[in-house]
């Protein structure tokens, strides 16, 4: 282990999370907040300090890890076979996984709760004038473009695959592979949030369906004519269906974000060969995240986008 | 409690090369291995979507939703987050958020309209 660039502490996960925590109150206060729950905007001022803090965080992060080329090395050793020897960094990261699990489980079974609380749209079924009493799905609007939803779905996993191969690149001390899978990932990441943004833009604008039905004449959902209320777009505040989805869509999106931002620090520190057979620990870290953001996207493609 | 100390020599054990089921026929590079675990996954992805087309029930599109993403997390966090050969502390920890969900799915049963929420009921009496 080389002493002067070994294992050390770092506090820019703790200055990270309570930026991170400040950006939060300050949003939420910012547009929810104060009396009268319209938002106070003094508290924009939080929001921009834990944006700055966040920034910070970050850089601090990078500064500490940028010239590390040996391995932490530390590891739980309990006096029991029940705590059996793994990172302490790897049990945080897996701890910080089981946190983001309850996230977006909030956020699926909000989902569940209402799908099965609403009756789907179907002809025999009286769902008012503007089918409020309906649950209109988003998948009905995406079916007809799906494909966005199935390349978003192939290219999560093969980033999930090209991540793994990264790893087992630097393990075998091939800087330029560990690089190329790195860059491919990010990638593929990034043509996930083009498409996503793509797809947001067509919904938000009413661009999904057909301009040849009458709201009047009939609704006819399964040849894509659409329902009263989306008539002018599919958003955020246009019905439950569409906080559902956005929110939790972006919620995921936002997550796949962060992890773009990090693998630029990996696709940097790989280009210098700072991974490689004695110091790979990172790479198979943040692909540990990226793979649960994967695993979020298995749950969030079926039942968003064909169902 | 815990004690740390620095175990170089360990670390460098625990990522010795990996081996696959037999199932996998991974043959000699573990590349293989994430290459067929990559198939598999793609060969659910289309199943799940020729499954929705059918149109079933709610509940049986729950159960074959559920089922087909429950297949490939096994996948993604058996190989590609190494679960397989982690120690057990991993799958211990992983394990834990599965009771609170347990919970929440219950709560969101016992809820819905028309749910049965008397306990007597539930339990079959």
């Amino acid at each position: 282990m080389s002493e002067e660039h070994g294992h050390h502490g770092t506090p820019a996960p703790f200055v990270f999370s309570v930026a991170v925590a400040l950006m939060f109150i300050g949003l939420v206060m910012a547009t929810a907040g104060g009396e009268d729950n319209e938002g106070d905007a003094g508290y924009w001022f939080v929001f921009i300090l834990g944006i700055a803090g966040m920034i910070t965080g970050f850089m601090m992060w990078i500064q500490d890890y940028w010239d590390q080329d040996s391995e932490e090395g530390v590891e739980i050793v309990g006096y029991h076979p029940f705590w059996a020897s793994i990172t302490t960094r790897k049990f945080g990261m897996w701890i910080f996984l089981l946190t983001e699990v309850m996230v977006f489980s909030t956020l699926l079974s909000a989902y569940v709760r209402y799908r099965a609380a609403i009756p789907d749209y179907a002809p025999n079924i009286d769902c008012g004038l503007e089918f409020e009493e309906c649950w209109v799905p988003a998948a009905d609007i995406i079916r007809s473009h799906l494909i966005f939803g199935v390349i978003n779905t192939f290219a999560l996993l093969l980033s999930s695959l090209t991540v793994v191969l990264a790893l087992y690149a630097a393990r075998n001390n091939n800087s330029k592979a560990a690089t190329r899978y790195l860059m491919a990932t990010f990638f593929l990441g990034t043509l996930f949030l083009i498409l996503k943004a793509y797809e947001w833009w067509e919904m938000k604008n009413g661009h999904f369906w057909g301009d040849q039905c009458s709201v009047t004449a009939g609704q006819d959902i399964a040849n894509k004519c659409i329902a009263p209320k989306y008539e002018h777009g599919f958003w955020l505040n246009t019905s439950l269906e569409g906080t559902t989805f956005y929110i939790t869509t972006g919620t995921h999106g936002a997550h796949v974000f962060v992890g773009l931002l990090a693998l630029g620090y990996l696709i940097a520190k790989a280009n210098k060969e700072g991974y490689n057979e004695k110091y790979h620990d990172t790479i198979e870290l943040f692909g540990l995240y990226w793979h649960y953001v994967d695993i979020v996207w298995v749950f969030v493609f079926p039942f968003f986008y064909l169902y | 409690m815990s004690d740390e100390q620095e175990t170089g020599n360990e670390h460098d054990e625990h990522h010795g090369e990996h081996s696959f089921p037999g199932w996998l026929h991974s043959g000699e590079s573990p590349i293989q291995g994430f290459m067929k675990v990559f198939a598999w996954l793609i060969f659910f992805t289309i199943l799940e979507v020729m499954a929705i087309l059918q149109e079933f029930t709610f509940g049986v599109t729950m159960l074959i939703l559920f089922g087909i993403a429950a297949v490939k997390v096994w996948f993604i966090g058996s190989f590609f987050m190494h679960m397989v050969w982690d120690p057990p502390l991993v799958h211990r920890t992983a394990a834990v958020p599965v009771f609170f969900l347990i919970v929440m799915f219950l709560a969101i049963g016992l809820t819905s309209p028309g749910a049965v929420d008397d306990l007597r009921t539930i339990c079959g009496f």
